[in-house]
């Protein structure tokens, strides 16, 4: 580095951290968008529901509630494991952090394994993509979420990867902090369209 | 500012006058195609409402956010006042970079 250069870079007034980081913005922007489609799809579900008559249509087969809550109960239990792994990440714990992202990961592959289970059976019952809007939006909103938990549950896999060979300490979380906001996002989701799709 | 501030106005103004005979228009298409008695006029309605209300909904989260965590933020210091060439003459001394 040059004299004025280096004169200028001791020169240069501290800029403070802002109040909101870039990843922070970006993760936000991702969450928007995905919320903005998932509106998307559940406004052609409500244009569908309520225009129907009777709900399933006949002949169609009901869906499976009583495995479906308790597939919920397993998605929301891994809040906590998420919750537990930042925390331990925040207080330098890196097995607690990378223990916990994985159980996380773990619960998110149980319910889209139950959720497959569960789908299998329905086609065997004659519900599927071609049933009419019925099956047509049943699996394309299930689908995108399943589709999106799927996604989660490899951005937890890389995190947990990345917290075991020391990228995340307790100065530096953002990827587990990204990972667990994202997490948030899909828990989240699932507790709207649990109760639209499956009980109303 | 105050120049700035009218001129919104009579824009905003200029700008409602002529719409005022277009809020009873609608689709086209939605509009010759359901009947008043319909049970999917309901459902196009209740659709239309919800997909209008999203963006707002997003908009008052994200921002609601920002806000607070721009509170919970603490003090910052303020960036120096740069002064601007019909501003030099308010600038107090020492309150920013002079450009000459």
């Amino acid at each position: 580095m040059s004299a004025p250069a280096a004169a200028m870079a001791t020169r240069r007034p501290e800029i403070p951290a802002p109040f909101v980081s870039n990843t922070q913005l970006a993760m936000a922007a991702v969450i928007v968008a995905e919320v903005m489609m998932f509106a998307g799809l559940v406004g052609a579900y409500l244009l569908f529901r309520l225009q129907a008559a009777v709900w399933p249509p006949a002949g169609m087969p009901r869906l499976p509630l009583g495995i479906t809550a308790v597939n919920t109960v397993v998605l929301v239990a891994s809040v906590p494991a998420i919750r537990g792994a930042l925390h331990a990440a925040r207080a330098g714990d890196r097995e607690g952090a990378a223990r916990g992202a994985a159980l996380a990961a773990v619960l998110g592959s149980l319910f889209v394994l139950i959720q497959g289970v569960e789908w299998l059976r329905l086609v065997s019952h004659g519900l599927s993509l071609g049933s009419g809007v019925y099956g047509g939006s049943f699996y394309v909103l299930i689908g995108c979420h399943a589709l999106h938990v799927l996604v989660a549950i490899a951005f937890l896999l890389v995190v947990a990867a990345l917290v075991r060979r020391g990228g995340v300490d307790s100065r530096r979380q953002t990827p587990l902090e990204m990972c667990t906001t994202y997490w948030y996002f899909v828990v989240g989701l699932w507790l709207v369209l649990f109760p639209l799709v499956y009980l109303y | 500012m105050s120049h700035v501030v009218a001129s919104f106005v009579v824009a905003i103004a200029a700008s409602l006058l002529p719409a005022t005979r277009a809020f009873a228009q609608g689709c086209a298409m939605c509009g010759n195609s359901l009947a008043p008695n319909d049970p999917a006029t309901g459902a196009m309605n209740a659709s239309i409402v919800f997909l209008l209300l999203m963006p707002y909904a997003l908009l008052a989260t994200v921002g609601g956010w920002l806000y607070l965590r721009y509170r919970h933020s603490g003090p910052r210091p303020r960036g120096s006042v740069i002064a601007l060439p019909w501003t030099r003459a308010a600038a107090r001394p020492g309150s920013g970079p002079q450009e000459d």
